[in-house]
């Protein structure tokens, strides 16, 4: 069966910001494909570019200092990068919504929560050309933080956002990014600021209502056990490049590439609750000097001759894709 | 939902007021300050006890009394009179001014702030432009140039008043540009113009109103000092900088003549500042509950 259409493909992507200090490259030829109704989990350490992408994806990278050099990124059949801002804006709410990682600075301390979903459905019904009244609208809204678990919805609705709780201020936001009836729903770190409990309760959430209004997800985090728990495929990011891709079984099962199996190696598991953590020696490279070849060699215990002098292009292995001189 | 929120409204400025005593004198004082200055807009000269134009040389000089709270001039007019009747005009020059550069600052800040690029390049080279001036200097040029009178004294500092509040809305938009609601109405397909409207203006009321408010004492000190150079109100209209003009050359043997109008002048630009101070708390909704 062949695949169906992807609702986001990304190709070869590069992104520049020129600074003072020099030119930082953010994205180096990342390639990407999101299917309908999948979570794609983007994972990497600090400054590998999961946010420059997110950005990038969304039209919101800050020109300039950014720069996108060369690629393509195509929502639903069509090349967003090569849009105009007006064209950029006109598909902004048509398709792609977004959750940030701090819950406490994504709503206007100004107006209540009730106030705040009910623009974002007011958006899309004008969108639509439906016919809707306030209160109609109003009801949507409530029945959206009925959906993400706020408990008392219609208290909830018309308080302002400091006085709810950092889990339920990010429950408000999924609600809102959701009621716009996205294809696409990109999620930037949208646990890390949350306690483990809520991490787990707000994923499963999330989880539940992406499936029930059939939106594919990217979901950006550095933290391995948020992945494992939300993802059905899983692409690793490294220097601005996607190292590794494939589905969470396999990532998790048989890490392929030396970053992905040292990344999981660093991750506590219960059997190693006695020995010292396992870390990557080194640290991820400065953007303005990233190492010729595989960016990873200086780090790599695998590191051979040619990896010093050679870019690793992806390949297939066994179902799924890696970028590496080994296979 | 109004009415109760209203309700809570009122009882939090209460709460502050009784916290914060000085808050209390502030509000004290702008109220009484607003409240004489209508009451003579509505009532006419006749809410003074005296007819503050009444000339008689009989009683000039008289000290503060019983009969004269705050002394007669050198024409004999009760100068407590006149201090009541020049209410409305300081009051009125000093909101017209806050009023108008405020709102005008508020829309021209956050233009140029929201829009950045050439926008705000422009916009921000042209309030350079006003700032250079010293303020005092250019508003008496203006006020000069245009003749004097209550409404020429407004015009003058109007040109001087407005940038410092641009400033203080660009400020405040560059800030929300960068914040993650305005990104995310930004997602939404918001347009600009609706952003602009429903986060970056509504957010920078706040600091505006309650630093507009510190700055009511300031206005009417400039209007003041205008009016004491001669280029305000002009008499027989009383005028508190005009009356301490007209009294210093008598302040060894007659004080009171400039010195009364000179601690009203201080009293309710200090009252403004105390109350500019308490509003900052009962804006900031960190401290609604």
């Amino acid at each position: 069966m062949p695949d169906p259409e992807p609702v986001l493909r990304v190709d070869d992507l590069t992104v520049a910001f020129e600074t003072i200090e020099g030119k930082y490259s953010a994205l180096n030829g990342v390639n990407l494909e999101i299917r309908p109704s999948e979570i794609m989990g983007l994972v990497g350490e600090s400054g590998c570019g999961k946010s420059s992408l997110a950005l990038a994806v969304i039209g919101l990278l800050p020109v300039p200092p950014a720069k996108v050099l060369h690629g393509n990124i195509t929502f639903k059949g069509n090349d967003i990068v090569k849009y105009t801002e007006e064209a950029v804006e006109k598909v902004r709410g048509t398709g792609i919504s977004m959750v940030f990682q701090e819950p406490l600075t994504s709503l206007n301390p100004l107006f209540t929560v009730g106030d705040q979903i009910t623009e974002a459905i007011t958006v899309r019904l004008q969108r639509e050309k439906a016919t809707y009244t306030k209160k109609t609208a109003q009801a949507e809204g409530i029945d959206w933080l009925r959906k993400v678990g706020i408990p008392d919805p219609e208290g909830a609705f018309h308080r302002y956002p400091h006085e709810l709780s950092g889990g339920m201020r990010q429950r408000v936001m999924i609600a809102m990014a959701l009621s716009a009836s996205p294809s696409l729903m990109i999620a930037d770190e949208p646990t890390s600021a949350l306690d483990v409990t809520t991490q787990a309760q707000i994923l499963k959430l999330t989880r539940k209502l992406v499936e029930e209004v059939k939106a594919s997800v990217l979901f950006i985090t550095h933290d391995l056990a948020v992945i494992a728990q939300i993802a059905d495929r899983i692409a690793v990011m490294y220097t601005g490049m996607v190292v590794e891709e494939g589905t969470a079984i396999e990532i998790f099962e048989k890490p392929l590439h030396p970053y992905t199996q040292a990344l999981l190696a660093s991750f506590p598991g219960k059997e190693s609750i006695n020995e010292p953590l396992k870390v990557i020696p080194g640290q991820v490279p400065n953007l303005t000097r990233i190492p010729q070849g595989c960016p990873f060699h200086p780090r790599c215990s695998f590191a051979r001759e040619e990896c010093t002098t050679e870019r690793p292009r992806m390949k297939e292995v066994s179902g799924h894709k890696v970028a590496c001189v080994l296979y | 939902m109004t009415l109760s929120q209203n309700r809570k409204d009122i009882a939090l400025t209460w709460r502050i007021l009784r916290r914060d005593p000085l808050a209390a004198v502030g509000l004290i004082i702008a109220v009484a300050f607003c409240g004489t200055a209508l009451a003579v807009l509505i009532l006419g000269n006749s809410v003074a006890p005296y007819d503050p134009t009444a000339i008689n040389l009989s009683l000039a000089f008289q000290p503060p009394s019983l009969q004269h709270l705050f002394g007669t001039d050198n024409l004999g007019r009760d100068i407590f009179s006149r201090a009541i009747v020049a209410t409305p005009i300081d009051a009125e020059i000093a909101f017209a001014i806050i009023g108008v550069s405020a709102s005008f600052g508020l829309l021209f800040g956050a233009i140029s702030g929201f829009l950045g690029g050439y926008v705000d390049e422009v916009f921000m080279r042209v309030t350079d432009l006003f700032l250079a001036f010293p303020a005092l200097v250019l508003a008496i040029a203006v006020a000069v140039a245009l003749g004097p009178g209550v409404t020429n004294v407004i015009l003058a500092n109007l040109v001087v008043w407005w940038p410092v509040y641009a400033r203080l809305s660009r400020a405040g938009a560059l800030s929300l540009n960068q914040t993650q609601y305005v990104d995310a109405a930004r997602i939404a397909g918001l347009s600009k113009f609706a952003i602009l409207l429903q986060h970056i203006i509504p957010n920078n009321i706040s600091p505006i109103l309650v630093y507009g408010t510190l700055d009511l004492g300031n206005a009417i000190l400039y209007a003041s000092v205008l009016s004491y150079l001669g280029l305000g109100a002009q008499p027989p209209q009383a005028e508190w900088g005009r009356m301490v003009f007209d009294g210093q050359i008598f302040l060894t043997s007659a004080w009171w003549i400039s010195i009364i109008p000179g601690i009203i002048i201080l009293c309710i630009a200090l009252g403004f500042n105390l109350l500019g101070d308490a509003l900052r708390d009962v804006f900031d909704p960190r401290y609604r509950k």
